[in-house]
């Protein structure tokens, strides 16, 4: 036991990881002070910044503010993906009717969606939700159908000659082919959900973290960016290791244990 | 009993094409959203909502005015450039991490850190570092894309199947052969996908950058739709901006994906 | 042997008739019209060459498919007759454990706790007992197909239907499962109709035996008047194997 946990440890002190963050630091080390230029601040002055901000607590009112965004928006775009997704795996006639437009819908960037959403409704709360919905559905959509259309008839089948209801046929056999379908949907979807609530944010906002990013660019605060780049991708994290992670491994463990592939 | 079809000939093979391509749902599709979007607008009465006409209008005018092709050229020469720098670097990585425990532990994180963060970072801080120029887009769409490019291209090392390497390694081929036989074979679906990926990321972080620090390209010129308060003008550029994605995808990665497919069994159309 | 003439009619098919038509509306007579009363506690064997409508015919007694034409009549012919597939894969859910997938199948009228006392039951009869909590993947290829005929038993249905279910398995495998069925089969006189093949199979387990020839009528059946246990080498399994053989190349000849 004690030395499989010396053994954890080691690993994780002799990992190839900090070779390569100690060789980015150090070539953004020389550059800083050879460079000696505002805009490529060192890697010390980030870290202070970041280090501010969060012993302050002065991220709090604008990660809230985004957060409250992100989460009715992509709510939504949920609920309209996963029935989008659903019609277009269940029939034919949907599957052709809104596939192109699903495509689209994948293709534009979320800019597009953001400088639209902003000048119709300036600074309401529909700004970033429109904005949320249009850009993330296809995301949830296109990989519900995948899930419908990977369905094992053969169960279904199954289910049928014991007579199984409907109903039982939804909660045993769809809905848990469905969830991994599901999971990787709402992992695309909710980082697009926050990419582009960032973008509306810089547009059209007056907090937020999108807003802070602007404020920085607007002030060549380079250091400014970055803290504010690594509150977010911070949060991004968190959300994945604590409740995306821990649900998916819940809701898989009936599968048969593969080797972490990331 | 199933009976094979007697070839048709050429004249219904055009006949059947034609008749495919305008009897089609799509532009059942088409025609009733274009209807939704009309009588939407004219029903919410807001000054700022287009009708599909006022589009139209002002796709003829950028079509007139000749800025189009300029503008697209500034644009496609930047994606160019950075795209292609992030194949080249991310094919390298990629089959680095493939093949390599330690390579992959070293890039590991990086990656993952490259793909979580959002194209606007990358866009505004190479316009905050390298300011107006060639540089700053290149930058940006490099950092962007180079990460999706990697993943996919690990994903196709790692498939490559070790049975196969196991039968040459008994008829002694040699390793020129070993590799067009077989690793570019397997990888070329996984860079296929790379490319498709990495490409649409690259487009989305050019236009990121030239809304924030250029002075063409079609980024700069939905920025300067936005400062005038045209939505209209917004969605026309956004418009041809989807035209030009759908012409690249069916008029060159499609292709080019059947080419390298040919071999295989069955086309899994996936989206 | 005598008794059976007197023994209920369990499934009872009339004039059944099965058309496919393809994309091109082109039309495949599959079953041209078969009759055939099967009765309480046989054991039915199938046997027709691949593309003959075997499976064809008891999906259609399954209702996974709709019949062209004809009767089915299954138990009293009461719609509440419950009936059993085994496929050729077991078709567990893999994301329940092995009771759970058993308890998957209770039908409606059945109370919680009889079902259960009903899974133990039939999960030690195919000896699964110590595996209640595993999930398929779990266990082998064996294994699994044993949850699957418990689950078919555990409801106790009118009829079981068996699809080539040991096909997928190993040629030992399938031995033993062979001689634990027949062994199930003793013990609930469970009214079988099984599918196979494999002619050695059929011979092995039925005690009636069916040809199919190429149309998908039936061209022979037989009744198989051997003593169990049937062991391969005994003289008149081998004198009855011979002979099924010989008349079942005698109708494929005819083709």
């Amino acid at each position: 036991m004690r030395v499989k946990i010396a053994r954890t440890i080691a690993n994780f002190i002799w990992h190839p990881r900090w070779i390569a963050f100690s060789i980015i630091l150090a070539a953004w080390q020389i550059v800083a002070v050879k460079r000696n230029s505002r805009v490529i601040p060192q890697p010390a002055r980030v870290w202070n910044e970041f280090w501010d901000l969060l012993s302050n607590f002065t991220f709090v009112d604008d990660l809230w503010a985004s957060m409250i965004r992100i989460v009715l928006g992509f709510g939504v775009a949920f609920l309209v993906g996963t029935s989008v997704g659903i019609l277009m795996g269940s029939r034919r006639t949907w599957n052709e009717f809104l596939h192109d437009l699903v495509v689209f819908g994948l293709a534009l960037p979320g800019l597009v969606y953001a400088l639209i959403a902003v000048m119709l409704f300036g600074q309401a709360l529909w700004a970033p939700v429109l904005a949320i919905v249009l850009t993330s559905y296809p995301f949830i959509a296109v990989n519900v159908r995948e899930g419908i259309i990977a369905l094992d008839k053969n169960l279904l089948d199954m289910a049928k000659t014991y007579r199984i209801k409907k109903r039982k046929q939804l909660l045993k056999i769809i809905i848990p082919s469905l969830l991994p379908f599901i999971f990787s949907g709402i992992r695309l979807g909710f980082s697009m959900s926050w990419k582009v609530n960032t973008l509306v944010e810089v547009f059209g906002s007056t907090n937020g973290v999108g807003w802070q990013i602007r404020a920085s660019f607007d002030t060549y605060s380079v250091h400014g960016m970055l803290a504010w780049t690594l509150i977010f991708g911070g949060t991004m994290l968190l959300i994945e290791y604590r409740i995306l992670t821990p649900a998916e491994r819940y809701f898989s463990r009936w599968r048969p244990k593969i080797d972490g592939i990331i | 009993m199933i009976i094979p079809n007697s070839k048709p000939n050429k004249k219904n093979l055009i006949r059947s094409f034609l008749q495919g391509f305008f009897f089609n749902r799509r532009w059942i599709t088409f025609v009733v959203l274009i209807l939704c979007w009309h009588f939407f607008v004219l029903a919410v009465d807001i000054d700022l909502l287009p009708t599909p006409g006022r589009v139209l209008e002002s796709l003829r005018e950028i079509m007139r005015s000749g800025i189009f092709f300029g503008q697209l050229g500034d644009s496609m020469v930047r994606i160019g450039l950075g795209f292609s720098l992030a194949l080249t670097l991310g094919i390298i990585t990629g089959v680095l991490m493939g093949s390599r425990d330690f390579w992959n532990k070293f890039f590991q994180d990086l990656i993952v850190l490259g793909l979580s963060l959002p194209g606007l970072v990358y866009a505004l801080l190479s316009v905050m570092i390298f300011g107006i120029g060639l540089t700053a887009p290149v930058a940006a769409i490099t950092a962007a894309s180079l990460p999706f490019i990697a993943v996919n291209v690990r994903e196709g090392v790692r498939s490559i199947d070790k049975d196969l390497l196991d039968m040459c390694r008994v008829y002694k081929i040699d390793r020129v052969r070993l590799i067009r036989q077989i690793v570019l074979p397997t990888l070329i679906p996984f860079i296929m996908a790379a490319s498709r990926i990495g490409f649409t990321v690259a487009w989305k972080v050019a236009v990121l950058t030239e809304v924030f620090g250029a002075s063409t390209g079609i980024g700069y010129q939905m920025r300067y739709q936005f400062q005038i308060f045209s939505v209209r003008g917004i969605v026309a550029w956004a418009l041809l901006f989807g035209l030009v994605m759908l012409v690249i995808e069916y008029g060159a990665l499609i292709p080019m994906e059947r080419y390298f497919n040919r071999w295989r069994p069955t086309i899994e159309k996936v989206v | 042997m005598t008794s059976k003439t007197k023994a209920q009619i369990v499934v009872q098919i009339k004039n059944l008739v099965k058309i496919f038509s393809d994309e091109k509306e082109r039309e495949h007579c599959v079953l041209p019209g078969i009759s055939l009363n099967v009765f309480e506690g046989t054991f039915l064997t199938i046997v027709g060459p691949s593309g003959s409508g075997k499976t064809t015919l008891l999906n259609i007694i399954a209702g996974l498919e709709e019949k062209t034409s004809g009767t089915v009549k299954i138990g009293g012919g009461a719609d509440g007759s419950q009936l059993a597939y085994v496929f050729q894969s077991a078709r567990l859910l893999p994301w329940l454990t092995v009771e759970e997938n058993l308890r998957f199948v209770k039908p409606e009228n059945t109370t919680e706790e009889s079902f259960k006392e009903k899974i133990h039951h039939y999960l030690s009869l195919v000896e699964l007992n110590d595996v209640t909590r595993h999930y398929p993947h779990q266990l082998s290829g064996g294994m699994q197909q044993r949850v699957g005929i418990a689950r078919a038993l555990c409801i106790e249905p009118a009829v079981l239907l068996m699809d080539e279910p040991f096909s997928h398995l190993d040629e030992i495998t399938a031995e033993q499962m062979r001689v634990e069925l027949l062994r199930i089969w003793e013990d609930t006189k469970q009214t079988i109709i099984f599918i196979t093949h494999d002619m050695q199979e059929a011979v092995t387990l039925g005690d009636r035996l069916i040809m199919f020839n190429f149309r998908g009528e039936i061209a022979e059946d037989l009744a198989v008047d051997l003593h169990r246990p049937r062991k391969f080498s005994d003289r008149s399994f081998i004198e009855f194997y011979a002979q099924s053989v010989e008349r079942f190349q005698n109708i494929r000849k005819k083709e």
